[in-house]
């Protein structure tokens, strides 16, 4: 298996370990009706050393990478970005649609477009880098 | 605006060096084994570094491996 394969199929495993991990938690906050600060610093207290853990793991894979490999992610990246804006622009137009515009959009829809966007932009991502992968099976 | 594209004679080079394989020049260069196929099939242009680095894995000049046609 190349490197590019492996690298979309470790990407997309850790999304989908990470919707499963936050999704519930979402929804629990939601069902409780969360509020106060305490509560958003109890999460920036456990989320930033963990983001910060996963971006220097995320830094040291992307090192291993050649320059094609990562000439390639980068172009990977680009994509996702645009699928993650795309994914936002038609969440936030078709609740706006929907609920009307001076209706009352429930809050809990904001994360929850943020999360699934996420998810949406690193399936794309993901999905970039395995078509990349076969390709160059193809060639070879 | 003429469109030059860069060509390359890395496979020759491969057989004049006693049949180095794609993979031992990989190693030689530090990029993998799938980089060396799309540079010899044209699919990816090298930076100036990994062209320098073959070339002299090669004992060419980086002009007698790379070149610009059209």
């Amino acid at each position: 298996m190349n490197r590019l394969r492996k690298k979309a199929i470790q990407d997309f495993i850790a999304v989908c370990v990470f919707m499963l991990i936050a999704f519930p938690f979402f929804v629990q906050f939601v069902s409780n009706n969360t509020q106060g600060i305490e509560y958003a610093l109890i999460i920036i207290i456990a989320g930033v050393p963990t983001g910060m853990i996963a971006c220097l793991w995320e830094f040291n894979k992307f090192k291993q990478l050649d320059e094609r490999e990562r000439l390639l992610y980068q172009q990977a990246n680009y994509w996702a970005q645009g699928v993650f804006v795309f994914y936002l622009s038609g969440f936030a137009l078709v609740v706006f649609f929907l609920i009307g515009g001076k209706g009352m959009v429930p809050v809990w829809l904001l994360p929850m477009m943020v999360i699934s966007g996420l998810f949406v932009a690193q399936t794309a991502l993901s999905f970039f880098l395995f078509r990349q992968s076969l390709k160059e099976e193809g060639d070879e | 605006m003429s469109k030059d594209a860069l060509t390359n004679q890395v496979r020759r080079c491969r057989f004049e060096a006693g049949e180095l394989t794609q993979q031992g020049l990989a190693e030689r260069v530090g990029v993998t084994r799938q980089t060396i196929i799309a540079i010899e099939q044209g699919n990816y242009t090298p930076s100036l570094t990994l062209a320098l680095k073959i070339a002299r894995t090669f004992g060419k000049s980086v002009e007698e491996v790379f070149w610009l046609e059209g």
